[in-house]
């Protein structure tokens, strides 16, 4: 019970570390007025989902978090060109804390964004750049900046999915570093590039590798998204049925925000399949000796919609003392339990058990927990040896002989000498 | 260039004042002309090159010379062996002048997924890009495999900008490990490789050698029953109660030590010696001092 109860307690304080999901508290801050009415769909749909919508100017005093506790949940910044009063240090303690920003900026982008967007992994262009192509763009208007991107990410399916028609992209792009945590959502095409708002001429930094719409998912699974373009949330782009950002912005959004795709462990149990008679030491830690025979077990849920439902996928269980010494994958049933039977290898030492799930556009999930597995004792060895027969026989042979001899020894009268004496 | 603006601003001009609709198909006919026009008179890509050296600085001496015209499709794949270098050269040209286009790169690309876009740099109204591993090896993530190159030249004024895909070359990194491409790559399953036992010497030896061992006993048990033995030592009265408990805890103590030997740690075997010692020694002395009693007696005899 006491096993039981510990583990509880140590998957709870793991869940803490990560931020509170499902907040709803949403800090925006505006560079203009205007941009409420002009991108009033955006921030109707997240009214919608019942987030509380908090609007201030850039340059207005705000304050992120109060006696170490956050005021918001998430940030949201459009249009950045003046620096707001948030310093670098505060928005990156708020992602640090597990929160969720969007950033959606211009042509021109201030210092404190930039330094945050570079700390998230996402290079912006310089200022007056802009993304250009001239094959893909809005033939429609004849700009060669007004580009139909839809070089959206492959591996992460929880991110968009289904959005079909091309997504409308005005604005500064950047580069994204190449890192497991950043994802470029949305990327130009091959021949697009960057350049020079002036000239035109294309930059360095050309084809896919021209980052539009990335985002970054830290560690802690706070989301950072940052798109090159606030035309791409805009009432306009938004009910243009001919391109498809709506579907896009709405589910980058709900993923930044965090609505799905993050994932909790508990129950973890690591239990000996066969217990034998020494181990009932009614200690609250289970002693592992090498070789044991355990039963891994897990359960890992996922949020979904507001609640948590179990998560069918793919566990890898790696014992690991230094090295690796054991690396394998558990397949989770329905109900989200991950259970395997394992042997101990046949070191010892402290060992730790780490359960892990790597999906791409998934929260990230690590489940520690150590263990010293202890060497046998001297009597858990084999008793007998086959080989050792001789050594015990002789030993057996040797004590019944002298008990035998010495009863007789005591007890045993000649016959022949009391006939003699007599 | 020139020659283009100029068909671009007349056709906007007249669409601008069109209102008849014979007007505006025979415009959009004239739109179709024009842009034939401009496609064949325009920009063409001239003398496009790709060297294979050893180095930069022996480039201009190497007889690996790729040349494909505009519009075709190199015979072969072009090889650049690992440590090499190949420089890729073209001109591009509009109404045979050279043309400074907006965008002039290179764009190489793979069946799996890694699509990179160079930019070309200008000089003596040829563009070039010279292509080594050591610079590209990061974006490639030294990912050995054919890559299809296009040309792709543009800029906004061009009605219609160049995409020429012009063959297939082939990178060979010298690293032996690329780069994983995808983000989590598959790991491998790690199962523990238990340490195999040492060899031990077959049943049928310890049996014999068991045998042998325990020939002596069978010695001294046949030996003894040959010569005849008898317990008329033991004692009757009072000292046969303490004879028959003495000779209960030597057995009980010889079954201690035989567990001992099947499964009794040293610890639990000490405690129980321990407590059994106390009867063995209260009746061993009182059944020891009454044999001894009795042997003075069987001594005085001897003498006598």
């Amino acid at each position: 019970m006491n096993k039981l109860i510990s583990l509880f307690i140590l998957s709870l304080l793991v869940i803490n570390v990560f931020g509170k999901i499902g907040g709803k508290r949403v800090l925006v801050l505006l560079d203009e007025e205007q941009v409420k009415s002009t991108h009033s769909d955006f921030f109707d749909g997240l009214t919608k989902k019942g987030y509380e919508l908090d609007f201030q100017k850039t340059d207005s005093k705000v304050q992120l978090q109060k006696y170490e506790d956050f005021l918001y949940d998430h940030l949201i910044i459009l249009s950045v060109e003046n620096d707001p009063t948030l310093t670098t240090n505060e928005i990156l303690a708020f992602i640090d804390g597990g929160n969720n920003v969007i950033i959606a900026g211009s042509s021109i982008i201030s210092e404190t964004i930039r330094d945050v967007a570079s700390d998230c992994g996402i290079e912006i262009e310089e200022d007056k750049t802009a993304v250009y192509d001239n094959f893909n763009f809005d033939k429609s208007q004849n700009d060669h900046s007004l580009l139909l991107a839809d070089g959206l990410i492959k591996d992460s399916p929880i991110i968009v999915n289904n959005v079909k028609l091309p997504i409308l992209f005005r604005g500064i792009g950047h580069k994204i570093r190449d890192n497991v945590l950043n994802y470029g959502i949305l990327t130009a095409s091959a021949t697009a590039y960057s350049g020079k708002q002036s000239t035109k001429a294309a930059g360095k930094l050309q084809g896919k590798r021209v980052g539009l719409v990335s985002s970054l998912q830290a560690r802690n699974n706070a989301r950072v998204t940052f798109s090159g373009s606030l035309e791409l949330l805009s009432n306009e782009n938004l009910r243009n049925t001919k391109v498809s950002n709506k579907e896009f912005v709405e589910q980058l959004t709900s993923w930044t925000l965090q609505e799905r795709g993050i994932l909790r462990a508990s129950d973890l149990s690591i239990v000996k399949v066969n217990p034998t008679s020494t181990d009932n030491n009614s200690s609250s830690t289970i002693l592992l000796t090498v070789k044991d025979d355990i039963q891994y077990s897990l359960k890992i849920e996922e949020f979904q919609n507001g609640q948590w439902v179990p998560f069918v996928g793919k566990l890898q269980l790696e014992i690991i003392c230094l090295d690796p010494y054991i690396r394998t994958f558990i397949q989770g049933n329905k109900q989200g339990l991950y259970q395997s039977t394992i042997q101990l290898p046949d070191v010892y030492g402290v060992f730790t058990f780490e359960g892990t799930v790597k999906v791409p556009g998934y929260g990230n999930l690590q489940s520690l927990v150590r263990h010293p597995i202890r060497p046998f004792r001297h009597d858990s060895y084999e008793r007998f040896i086959p080989s050792a027969y001789p050594y015990y026989a002789a030993s057996f042979s040797m004590i019944i002989g002298t008990f035998i001899f010495s009863i007789i020894f005591l007890l045993h009268r000649d016959s022949t000498k009391p006939t003699t004496s007599n | 260039m020139i020659y283009i603006s100029k068909i671009n601003i007349k056709n906007t001009k007249i669409k601008t004042k069109c209102t008849d609709k014979l007007l505006s198909i025979f415009i959009v006919i004239g739109i179709i002309v024009g842009c034939s026009i401009a496609e064949s008179t325009t920009t063409t890509i001239k003398d496009f090159k790709i060297t294979v050296g050893e180095s930069k600085e022996t480039l201009g001496n190497s007889k690996l010379v790729y040349e494909v015209a505009y519009g075709k499709k190199l015979s072969s794949s072009v090889d650049i062996p690992s440590n090499n270098v190949a420089k890729v050269v073209y001109k591009v040209n509009s109404n045979d002048k050279a043309l400074v286009a907006q965008q002039a790169s290179i764009r190489l690309y793979s069946l799996d997924g890694i699509d990179i876009t160079i930019p070309m740099s200008y000089a003596q109204s040829e563009y070039s890009y010279t292509l080594s591993y050591k610079e590209i090896a990061k974006a490639f993530k030294s990912h050995s495999a054919e890559y299809t190159l296009e040309v792709i030249v543009s800029d906004s004024q061009l009605s219609t900008p160049i995409q020429w895909s012009v063959g297939t070359i082939k990178l060979n990194f010298a690293v032996q490990q690329s780069s994983p491409l995808s983000r989590y790559p598959e790991q491998k399953v790690i199962s523990h490789l238990f340490r195999v036992p040492e060899a031990r010497p077959s049943q049928t030896i310890s049996t014999a050698f068991t045998g042998l061992v325990l020939a002596p006993s069978a010695i001294f048990v046949f030996g003894m029953l040959a010569l005849g033995f008898n317990l008329s030592r033991f004692p009757t009265g009072m000292t046969f109660i303490y004879c028959t408990a003495f000779l209960a805890s030597i057995t009980a103590v010889t079954l201690l030590i035989i567990q001992y030997w099947i499964s009794l740690t040293m610890v639990v075997t000490l405690r129980y010696l321990a407590v059994l010692l106390i009867p063995t020694l209260f009746f061993g002395q009182k059944t020891l001092s009454y044999l001894n009693s009795e042997r003075p007696q069987l001594t005085k005899e001897k003498t006598n």
